[in-house]
């Protein structure tokens, strides 16, 4: 009798290919569940389809949780949609309060009008500008923010990276305490030498002039009175120099409030000095200007006119103060040969004494630029800084 | 043969003034004050032998300056000439102190003008020195 055929074979046949696909099924569930996979591929009715899994984020939401910077998305309107909390500490608010409110609300006042420009323009490789962050307690955080455009074919928004700089300004704020303390110290003794020839070489000269005129008087040979009026004509040349280098090394109109009177003064000096015909337009007065940053600038000048004396071949020069894009600017220029700007300061050498007040004034927060070609005229910019808000 | 208050700080130069306006002018120095406020202070406290007709007053005196106090006199002392001396011949001084009711400027490295200029303002005239830089 022939054997049935058993049905026990397929069964034990399906039932090792389902363990095998139950190992399987679990072991891309522990591979899913162990953020191994991001995405996987199926084949549906309309093709093959990329399925990505939401926890995939996990690991860069991590990463975007514990950096330092704050980190915001904004969708078109500058409405923030996501932020991380490194951004609501900055602020000392939830980034829950935050998520759906309008991120220029959170630029101060003053400072919206520059970041609508920037935001609305922000280039494919981002920007990076400095602004004032306000808190809902009124406190200002200045930060760093770096602003990328997020474009893709299913979403389109704006990426902002914000970092503190406050520790970084309070860096620069002491280095500028130094530099005008160094300036305070420079200052006081020129202070010191101008009072020493004032109150005493100039004083010994004249004595001593005033007694040689009176020897004078005595009866001496025709040789002798020769000698006398050289002596005197000597000492004269003496006093002159002393009184000019007193002058020079701290002019009194420095002592008092306003630059563009010490510059005033200056204008005379140079033309009574050197024959500089200094033109002089007073647009705007910078404000604000501390004792210390009105010597520096006071001494640039001077300096930079100097220059002008002595290289540009011309004895006209223009000294301009006004606000350029809200900030204090001076500008010094004349109409004479130039020279290579980028050959001259890429020279130690050729530019010492122009890199020397370009460094001064960079530790003071100002910043110079220069402008200069050969027969086009020479035109030095200085920005001056611009008051910080401060909490 | 008139006789000066002499308001100069610089000792060097206050002691040749003095040497010479005693020998070669034949002045006689009522006194040598340091400071304006010295000045003021012997002036109100003199006894009335000390006889001042001129006061020679330097430009820049520490703490309150020659312009000042020749202020000072002419308010309480409308009799009392004054003359500036100074090292300085800036036109900035010069018309300052002659608004302040100076009745002239003379500079100290010319001895002569000095005596010249004494001389004309004890005669009751005005004296600005020559060498005197108006520009500014």
């Amino acid at each position: 009798m022939p054997r049935k055929p058993s049905i026990e074979q397929p069964v034990e046949d399906e039932s090792e290919e389902l363990k095998s696909r139950l190992a399987e099924t679990e072991e891309t569930l522990r591979a899913i569940q162990e953020y191994m996979v991001d995405a996987f591929v199926v084949t549906r009715e309309n093709g093959i389809q990329v399925v990505t899994l939401n926890e995939s984020e996990i690991p860069y939401r991590m990463m975007v949780e514990a950096m330092n910077e704050g980190a915001v998305t904004l969708i078109p309107d500058g409405t923030i949609f996501y932020c991380n909390g490194r951004f609501g500490e900055m602020l000392q608010v939830d980034c829950e309060t935050l998520i759906g409110t309008s991120f220029h609300g959170l630029i101060a006042p003053d400072e919206r009008g520059r970041f609508e420009t920037i935001f609305q323009n922000a280039a494919p490789h981002g920007i990076r500008e400095e602004f004032t962050l306000q808190t809902t307690q009124g406190k200002h955080v200045p930060v760093q923010l770096s602003i990328y455009p997020l474009g893709t074919d299913k979403m389109s928004g704006i990426a902002v990276l914000a970092t503190d700089i406050r520790e970084r300004l309070q860096s620069e704020e002491k280095i500028r305490s130094l530099a005008a303390e160094l300036t305070r110290a420079e200052q006081d003794e020129r202070h010191r030498i101008s009072q020493v020839l004032h109150d005493d070489l100039q004083q010994r000269l004249f004595a001593i002039k005033a007694q040689l005129a009176f020897l004078k008087d005595v009866n001496l040979p025709a040789d002798t009175y020769r000698e006398f009026d050289e002596i005197q004509a000597a000492l004269s040349e003496s006093i002159a120099i002393s009184r000019n280098l007193s002058i020079d090394l701290s002019p009194i109109v420095l002592q008092g409030e306003g630059l563009s009177e010490a510059l005033t003064w200056l204008s005379f000096r140079m033309k009574e000095q050197y024959g500089l015909q200094v033109e002089l337009n007073v647009k705007e007065e910078p404000n604000h200007l501390d004792k210390h940053m009105r010597m520096l600038l006071f001494q640039s000048i001077r300096e930079l006119l100097f220059n002008v004396v002595k290289h540009a071949g011309i004895l006209q020069a223009s000294v301009t103060l006004e606000r350029v894009d809200g900030r204090p600017c001076i500008t010094i220029s004349d109409d004479g040969k130039g020279f290579d700007a980028e050959e001259i300061l890429g020279s130690l050498q050729a530019a010492h004494g122009l890199l020397i007040i370009q460094d001064r004034l960079n530790l003071l927060g100002c910043r110079m630029e220069l402008v200069s070609k050969p027969g086009k005229g020479t035109r030095i910019t200085i920005e001056l800084p611009t008051k910080r808000k401060s909490n | 043969m008139g006789s000066i208050l002499l308001v100069e700080d610089h000792k060097i130069m206050a002691e040749t003034l003095v040497h010479l306006l005693r020998t070669k002018g034949r002045f006689h120095v009522a006194d040598v004050s340091e400071s304006a406020e010295e000045a003021m202070e012997w002036l109100s406290e003199r006894k009335p032998e000390h006889k001042v007709d001129l006061a020679l007053v330097d430009v820049v005196l520490p703490r309150t300056s020659g312009i000042e106090l020749v202020s000072m006199i002419q308010q309480k002392y409308p009799g009392l000439p004054c003359l500036m001396i100074s090292g300085r011949s800036a036109g900035h001084y010069v018309k300052r102190s002659l608004a302040a009711g100076a009745r002239g400027y003379v500079l100290k490295d010319d001895f002569h003008d000095v005596m010249k200029g004494i001389r004309l303002v004890l005669k009751g005239g005005t004296y600005l020195s020559q060498q005197l830089n108006k520009e500014e």
